[in-house]
């Protein structure tokens, strides 16, 4: 199992370079929602099911699908710079191997000298065996009601504010610009007029 | 093990932060690489949380993933209205200064 968790950490920092390294918009989406999925299936491996379920359900179900219909709604111009590529993947590539090694040193330094980690026992555990899911409801709706609250109201405010801002009050203007975004559909028409 | 995750999540944090800064192409990618940083923080609370044995750091996690949610939604109507005034999202310095 500590096998699959490492190849999960690998194949994570791969699609993260993967998305810094994609020209088209499209493919990063992509590789985004698989990115988020390999992150839940690690929160389910460190036997935290709700919030790699939540990881799935907000981050998948609506924030990348929100960046799909985005990218369906507006045509983006994509300009392929492929001789940069093979330069930016190697410079990406030393960042991460750098750094891994260097900051394996550093933590290890820091924290596997630390004497609680070989002598910590789950005691909830020994009494009583909880979900998740039980242990965050309890805590998240007697101490933290207020902060759920909040959270509620950003929300509220998020959906309103994005509803606000697309509407379009002025209809005559919307006429008006439909030619111009026709013609702007595609860049070699222009081209040919002037 | 909790070594190995705490370096993907600072790989992934600024694998975010480089996508923002090296960005030729479109204005959307910048979004992509703020979701990138909020899942790296995401997953840095919780592996604290399960290190530490605190639950507070779940539910950090969870209120960061509404404030991601929202920032998303909001990100996005702002980029829609960026197209409806200039026709493309492109941040090249020949398209911003066209005027």
């Amino acid at each position: 199992m500590l096998n699959f968790y490492y190849f999960l950490l690998f194949l994570l920092n791969f699609l993260v370079i993967l998305i810094f390294l994609s020209f088209n918009p499209i493919h990063s989406v992509l590789f985004l929602i698989f990115s988020f999925c390999v992150a839940a299936l690690i929160l389910f491996l460190l036997n935290i099911e709700f919030i790699g379920l939540l990881f799935i359900m907000i981050y998948v179900g609506a924030v990348a699908i929100l960046f799909l219909f985005v990218i369906m709604m507006i045509e983006t111009k994509i300009h392929y710079n492929v001789n940069y590529t093979f330069e930016k993947f190697i410079y990406t590539t030393f960042f991460v191997v750098f750094f891994y090694f260097l900051l394996k040193i550093y933590y290890v330094g820091v924290y596997d000298n630390y004497i609680f980690t070989y002598l910590f026992i789950n005691f909830l555990e020994l009494f009583d065996k909880f979900n998740n899911l039980i242990i965050l409801g309890q805590s998240l709706y007697t101490y933290f009601f207020p902060i759920v609250i909040i959270a509620g109201l950003i929300l509220f405010e998020a959906l309103i504010g994005a509803i606000i801002l697309t509407i379009n009050l002025n209809k005559n203007q919307a006429v008006i610009n439909k030619d111009l975004r026709q013609l702007s559909r595609k860049n070699d028409i222009l081209k040919y007029y002037i | 093990m909790f070594i190995d995750q705490l370096i993907t999540n600072f790989i992934i944090f600024f694998l975010g932060f480089f996508t923002i800064l090296f960005n030729y192409n479109t204005l959307l990618i910048t979004l992509i690489g703020i979701e990138l940083m909020l899942l790296s923080i995401n997953l840095n609370f919780i592996i604290f949380s399960i290190y530490l044995d605190d639950i507070f750091g779940q539910i950090c996690s969870l209120f960061i993933l509404t404030i991601a949610a929202a920032e998303s939604a909001i990100g996005l109507a702002i980029l829609i209205i960026f197209f409806k005034l200039r026709f493309n999202l492109l941040i090249n310095s020949e398209s911003v200064f066209r005027g």
